[in-house]
């Protein structure tokens, strides 16, 4: 009973980050049609941005203020993730819309150049970042012990997700983006900039993978290539959510989060992948547009 | 205020409109008139920006707009209700019409007491997602998000099509109330000629992507060469 609760925790946990990198690549790829293939780069900005300002507070303020360097870091890690990730839709992807092979390559491209940007910068080793002293440690609740800093990271989730439902459903912007992803022509006859919500949205989707890097130096070390490991299971996320739908992608997101661990509880990590894989293909035969899907009613 | 001059337009390679002018004048509508597939649609989403027009001037109030976007063109004071509603049909109601005030410089939502006035049945159902509705009520919607532009050119695209006969009516009441009581230029594309003749002050003819007749009445003849079937 014990091992199903704590396993069911992990699983809990890891959709939860795998909901905060899929809930960009959903938006991205539901609102233009851009398989984003650097999205895996931004979270690892957001990492690196966050060991840069655990690197600001131990060299330059006093130790115990260093605690708290984790809630500057969440701002910072989505602020240099969408700014960079604004760059990449204003340099390569908006002259590639509607041809979603040439921006799957391009974006392919952007990725590398960034890896190696942060390995120039960064050195090609991992680094640690530190956790804080209070998010280390767990907490017991009926003799299972709960790791504070995974507790953190669901918190963290739900909050972007909130946030998220909120923007999406009752602002304004959210509003247009909704518009231009269900009808661009109308929505640009109505007097939306297209453009002007295509670069936004990329970068707020970017913003969240890096939350996404943030949440992940709390998990273990970081280095350049840190996103392509969660890229796959990423894209799988919004391709069994359904393209552009919130809530398919939380659905989606902590289901294949929970099946992900549990098979590998019950088997071994590698027989574990190769369940999940054969369930999600099973899932896509018998609905092959995902949990949810825009389903419109034009002419009847 | 709106003129088009000698425009040609294409869908991919296909040619469907070769040298077609037409002109908008405030406080009137004109009517273009014409069988399936002549290039009325085309015409329309032209004159939209939706479709680039491959040659030929468009002007709209003395500004050139040939190139420009869409949104650009609704912000200037264009309003569109395209041929098949294409209302937002996983926004609700009151969402669409809110987005039809994008392009209105005055933001209040005063106009929707107009347009409820307009359509009641609107009102009644402003939570509601815009797929929902019936053909007839989104067809109603289309319109009161393009009137929440409060246009100073209106471009309709077969607003009576596969539509029971009550709510053709309230259009046509609409569209008379419209030319009585704010200066917009309406431009109409219609198959219906009852339709059109009991609202347009001018009238087009098309056939085959050409103007073949204008003229602020209806000859019967020429009805009859290029509308009959």
């Amino acid at each position: 009973m014990e091992g199903i609760i704590s396993q069911l925790f992990n699983g809990i946990s890891l959709g939860s980050i795998l909901l905060l990198i899929a809930l960009g690549l959903a938006i991205t790829f539901g609102l233009m049609n851009v398989i984003n293939m650097a999205h895996g780069e931004l979270i690892m900005i957001g990492a690196y941005a966050t060991y840069v300002v655990q690197s600001l507070f131990i060299d330059y303020l006093p130790e115990s203020m260093f605690n708290w360097y984790f809630i500057l870091a969440v701002p910072a890690a989505f602020l240099t993730a969408a700014l960079i990730g604004w760059l990449l839709e204003w340099t390569v992807i908006r002259h590639l819309y509607g041809r979603p092979l040439d921006s799957l390559l391009a974006t392919f491209g952007a990725g590398l150049i960034l890896q190696q940007a942060a390995r120039s910068i960064f050195g090609a080793p991992n680094v640690g970042v530190q956790s804080p002293a209070l998010l280390s440690g767990a907490v017991e609740i009926f003799s299972i012990s709960f790791p504070k800093s995974r507790i953190f990271i669901i918190l963290l989730v739900t909050a972007c997700v909130l946030f998220m439902f909120y923007y999406f459903y009752k602002t304004s912007n959210g509003r247009r983006i909704r518009a231009v992803m269900q009808n661009r022509d109308m929505a640009s006859s109505v007097g939306i900039s297209t453009r002007q919500v295509d670069s936004t949205t990329f970068a707020l989707g970017a913003g969240f993978a890096g939350i996404a890097g943030m949440a992940l130096t709390l998990i273990g070390p970081i280095g350049p290539t840190l996103g392509t490991a969660y890229i796959i299971d990423a894209f799988m996320v919004v391709v069994v959510g359904g393209v552009g739908m919130l809530l398919g992608t939380v659905i989606a997101a902590l289901g294949i989060g929970v099946f992900n661990t549990g098979f590998e509880y019950f088997t071994n990590a590698s027989m574990g992948r190769v369940l999940l894989f054969a369930v999600i293909i099973l899932f896509l035969q018998w609905r092959p547009n995902g949990l949810f899907n825009l389903s419109t009613r034009k002419l009847d | 205020m709106l003129s088009v001059d000698r425009i040609d337009a294409a869908y991919d390679e296909s040619t469907v409109l070769r040298g077609v002018s037409i002109n908008a004048k405030k406080n009137q509508v004109t009517c273009i008139l014409g069988r399936n597939g002549v290039g009325k649609s085309t015409l329309i989403k032209s004159i939209m920006g939706v479709l680039k027009v491959q040659e030929g001037r468009l002007t709209f109030n003395d500004k050139d707009i040939t190139k420009a976007i869409p949104a650009k063109r609704a912000r200037a004071g264009m309003s569109y209700v395209p041929q098949g509603r294409e209302i937002f049909s996983s926004l609700t109601v009151e969402e669409n019409l809110l987005l039809g005030l994008e392009a209105n410089q005055n933001k209040k939502t005063d106009i929707f007491e107009t347009i409820y006035r307009y359509f009641p049945v609107l009102k009644e159902m402003k939570n509601r997602k815009g797929g929902d509705l019936s053909g007839g009520q989104q067809q109603q919607l289309a319109i009161g998000r393009a009137l929440a532009a409060e246009p100073a050119l209106l471009l309709l695209d077969e607003p009576a099509e596969g539509i029971q006969p009550n709510i053709v009516e309230d259009i046509q009441q609409v569209i008379i109330d419209l030319k009585q009581n704010t200066e917009t230029a309406m431009i109409l594309v219609e198959q219906n000629i009852e339709f059109a003749r009991s609202v347009g002050d001018y009238f087009y003819v098309m056939d085959r992507g050409r103007i073949m007749f204008e003229g602020p009445e209806l000859v019967q003849e020429e009805l009859e060469q290029y509308l009959s079937i």
